[in-house]
């Protein structure tokens, strides 16, 4: 099964929000921890390969056994509520004039993106 | 919506001058930056002294060029880590383990999946130089990209304030700052799930007269002093070479007091030696385990260096305004700072 995973060299083992030039990539992204692509609520394959050729990424598209994908989805499952808190605190204080408002708009789009739009909803 | 980055790699082989090319560090980061100033220092050839038999003023040459640098980021465990090396050199790092064997200076087990940082005094890599960084800067909007390289953190302030999360200031000399064309990067920054550290994060649990007035206020200035020279090596209009200055890293400090207290005083006239220690924890766990970032420092020989109560004046709460200096007693290491996060290397 294929997942993305954070190609940046030295990154923290943390989940991270990537920015192309196009905007916030959906989802977020570690480097040890791969990000399954292609089921229910996740990136669409084709969307995710290409993510992973455009050069200028940091993502890689990786072929992960079938017992990796689950245990990572339980891993993104369980991060799901902290990241939401994460990006809800961080736009208060954005808001607030205390914090970065590009910033946070950016991971509240990889937040809200992470679950891509169906076709249907799209018309 | 405004987009720029900017992206700081370790200079691994050794400050970068016009004509270095690498190598770097393992270790890139995409730093959450709340402003990031480069400056060329240009400093043209003037040739108004000169009589041309003109009463205008003439044209000028580029002459020489010294950039620098100016940073200001909130404390995220990662960037914090990035900019200590920065500063102090690269750290020892080890692995927790979850059979308890590992703990940091206040003796909280670190578990597996994290890392503990430790900078021990004396600071920096051996020899010459200090550690230098290349910062690459997309100013995205304007279409404008930048290359800075050999900067050192010569100024670091790591301060706390009441509100707006605890922030690093660093600021220092450069070898080389160039217009490039565009880098075609994509920044990948720690999630906003992790906090920056905060005054809620910060306790003092030693220090001297402790338990006698309340701390107000706790600020740390490192000086780690460099200088860019030009040594010929190469023809350049930018220096070609950051060598260590002559004094050692000094870790120096502000700690306002809520009242004026006797044994501050006393610490102070006397010159009195005491130890202190500081510690910030973030409300966010390290990955899957329950172990808070944390940054954790030591001072063995602490001495206040200025300072005194304020006015006396018909106010219920007078303070005291007192600077610090850590100094080494011959005994133990003067500063041990540490750093607990999911970084698994800075090399």
């Amino acid at each position: 099964m294929k997942a993305l995973i954070l190609t940046l060299p030295g990154a923290s083992l943390e989940p991270h929000v990537v920015t192309a030039d196009f905007g916030p990539v959906p989802g977020y992204y570690h480097p040890t921890i791969p990000t399954p692509v292609g089921g229910p609520g996740e990136l669409p394959l084709d969307m995710a390969t290409a993510y992973a050729e455009n050069p200028t990424t940091h993502l890689g598209l990786v072929d992960v056994p079938k017992g990796d994908v689950d245990a990572a989805r339980d891993f993104w499952s369980g991060q799901r509520d902290q990241l939401r808190a994460g990006v809800v605190s961080a736009m208060a204080l954005a808001e607030a004039g205390s914090g970065d408002i590009v910033r946070a708009t950016d991971e509240a789009v990889a937040f809200s993106e992470s679950v891509p739009p169906t076709e249907t909803e799209e018309t | 919506m405004a987009t720029g980055y900017l992206e700081a790699r370790f200079e691994s082989g050794g400050p970068l001058n016009e004509s270095g090319t690498g190598p770097f560090s393992t270790k890139t980061i995409y730093v959450p930056v709340m402003s990031f100033k480069p400056s060329p220092g240009v400093s043209h050839l003037l040739r108004d002294d000169e009589n041309r038999n003109q009463d205008q003023p003439l044209t000028a040459l580029p002459e020489a060029y010294d950039p620098s640098h100016d940073l200001e980021v909130r404390l995220y465990p990662d960037a914090t880590g990035f900019f200590f090396t920065h500063t102090l050199g690269l750290p020892a790092t080890i692995a927790g383990v979850n059979s308890g064997t590992v703990a940091d200076m206040f003796g909280s087990v670190i578990p597996g999946g994290c890392w503990r940082h430790r900078w021990t005094a004396p600071f920096g890599p051996s020899g010459a130089f200090p550690y230098t960084t290349t910062f690459r800067v997309a100013y995205k909007d304007q279409l404008a990209y930048f290359t800075m390289k050999g900067a050192g953190a010569q100024s670091v302030s790591l301060e706390t304030p009441e509100k707006g999360g605890a922030r690093l200031k660093v600021s220092g000399p450069a070898l080389v700052m160039q217009g490039t064309t565009d880098h075609a990067l994509s920044p990948a920054y720690e999630t906003l799930s992790i906090a920056p550290f905060m005054k809620s994060s910060l306790s003092i649990p030693a220090w001297v007269g402790l338990n006698q007035v309340a701390t107000e206020d706790f600020t740390v200035n490192i000086d780690n002093p460099m200088d860019s020279i030009r040594s010929l090596g190469i023809a350049s209009f930018f220096p070609d070479r950051m060598e260590k200055a002559d004094t050692p890293v000094t870790f120096t400090g502000s700690i306002p007091k809520r009242n004026v207290g006797t044994a501050d005083y006393q610490a102070l006239v006397n010159a009195t030696s005491f130890a202190g220690t500081a510690r910030w924890q973030n409300q966010s766990s390290i990955g899957t385990t329950t172990f808070k970032y944390a940054i954790n420092m030591a001072f063995a020989a602490l001495q206040y260096t200025d300072g005194g109560p304020q006015a006396l004046e018909n106010a219920r709460n007078l303070g005291q305004d007192l600077t610090f200096r850590a100094a080494y007693d011959g005994v133990t290491a003067s500063v041990v700072v540490e750093l607990v996060n999911a970084t698994s290397s800075y090399t």
